[in-house]
């Protein structure tokens, strides 16, 4: 089902704050991720206060796709937050890389490689690709609600966690039942898919 | 000169650090709970242990079985107890895995396991609640693994 976009979101550009990595290589990765969520119907710009936003570059009458519509209303809530929402972002050139899996919400007290910051690390999410069951847009999904949910709402991070999870579903289109952890560092993720469940794994 | 005053600081140390490990132990014990185990939220889920019971496992003593086997008796305490167990007596069992129950499209539980027992944590009371928790059952498998290992030393 193909849905209608949005012309025009947040305007004012006043609540997505993105800090670059040392090597200012990583935003430019995430733009890419974000404007590709969205069928390249959105453009990601700074505006003069150095807050992100997002503008629709597509005529009237376009269309979304239901895993892209479920992407910008993630995208729509940290957008029109009345409250900052802050991440930092890094790639596989950072050091600090190896201690984040995906994404650190800095909350986890003495686990976290960020306290008390929301790092992106964007080149796991892009290692997750776009034709699987789990996608970087997903990835991506997942974090951005879990930091708008903990910054701007207010939020327990185990309970903008589990909103994260119901992002990533709707723009992965599958149902995360959760994850095994193996000592040796292997990652197995059971889903639900269009009726029927199946896992994939990773080395983190 | 300088050689014993190092040596004289080493026996001191030392005598300092078995007076209080006995005394650790036993406040280790008592103080197991399910804040022993500290479930980190971030894109993935893991745990980490807690201080007291990080010192727990990484004690000397052979006592600590007792006070793991103990543990098991009480439903709060018994998750740590067997984690530490799965640990020290069988390592290679040591998986975490979470799962997700979901209401419709809503997650509204997650629940933890390690080594087959599972459990999630009660917020209202701060507790960790075990999947058909039988105390006896999980005491006598574990008594049966700490026998196992005392006949191999």
């Amino acid at each position: 089902m193909q849905q209608i976009i949005p012309l025009y979101i947040d305007l004012k550009g006043d609540s997505l704050v993105l800090h670059n990595n040392i090597a200012g290589t990583a935003i430019s990765k995430l733009k890419s991720n974000i404007e590709s969520g969205l069928g390249c119907n959105y453009t990601l710009t700074t505006s003069s206060s150095g807050k992100y936003y997002l503008s629709a570059n597509t005529t009237a009458g376009s269309s979304l796709s239901n895993t892209q519509m479920a992407f910008l209303n993630t995208m729509n809530e940290v957008m029109n937050s009345t409250s900052d929402v802050s991440f930092d972002v890094v790639d596989h050139t950072d050091t600090i890389s190896q201690n984040i899996y995906v994404g650190d919400n800095g909350r986890a007290i003495g686990a976290s490689a960020t306290p008390n910051k929301h790092t992106l690390d964007v080149d796991d999410m892009d290692s997750f690709g776009t034709g699987g069951l789990l996608t970087k847009h997903g990835a991506l999904a997942h974090e951005i609600k879990e930091g708008y949910d903990i910054q701007a709402q207010g939020l327990a991070p185990n309970v903008a966690h589990n909103n994260g999870i119901n992002s990533e579903n709707a723009v992965n289109g599958t149902t995360s039942l959760g994850a095994t952890l193996s000592p040796s560092g292997v990652i197995t993720i059971p889903l639900n898919y269009t009726n029927s469940t199946g896992t994939l794994s990773s080395k983190m | 000169m300088n050689k014993y005053l190092i040596l004289l600081t080493l026996l001191c140390y030392s005598c300092t650090s078995s007076t209080s490990e006995y005394k650790i132990n036993k406040d280790v014990c008592k103080n197991l709970n399910s804040k022993s185990v500290i479930i980190d939220v971030s894109h993935f889920l893991s745990y980490h242990l807690n201080d007291n019971a990080q010192n727990l496992l990484l004690d000397k003593n052979t006592n600590k079985y007792e006070c793991l086997l103990n543990s098991l008796n009480i439903e709060d305490k018994a998750v740590i107890g067997h984690i530490i167990l799965t640990k020290l007596l069988e390592p290679n069992n040591d998986n975490f895995k979470y799962e997700y129950i979901y209401d419709n499209d809503k997650i509204i539980k997650t629940i933890y396991s390690i080594n087959n027992l599972r459990w999630s944590y009660r917020e209202k009371d701060s507790l960790n609640i075990i999947e058909n928790y039988n105390s006896k059952r999980l005491i006598n498998y574990w008594t049966t693994k700490v026998k196992q290992s005392n006949n191999l030393r």
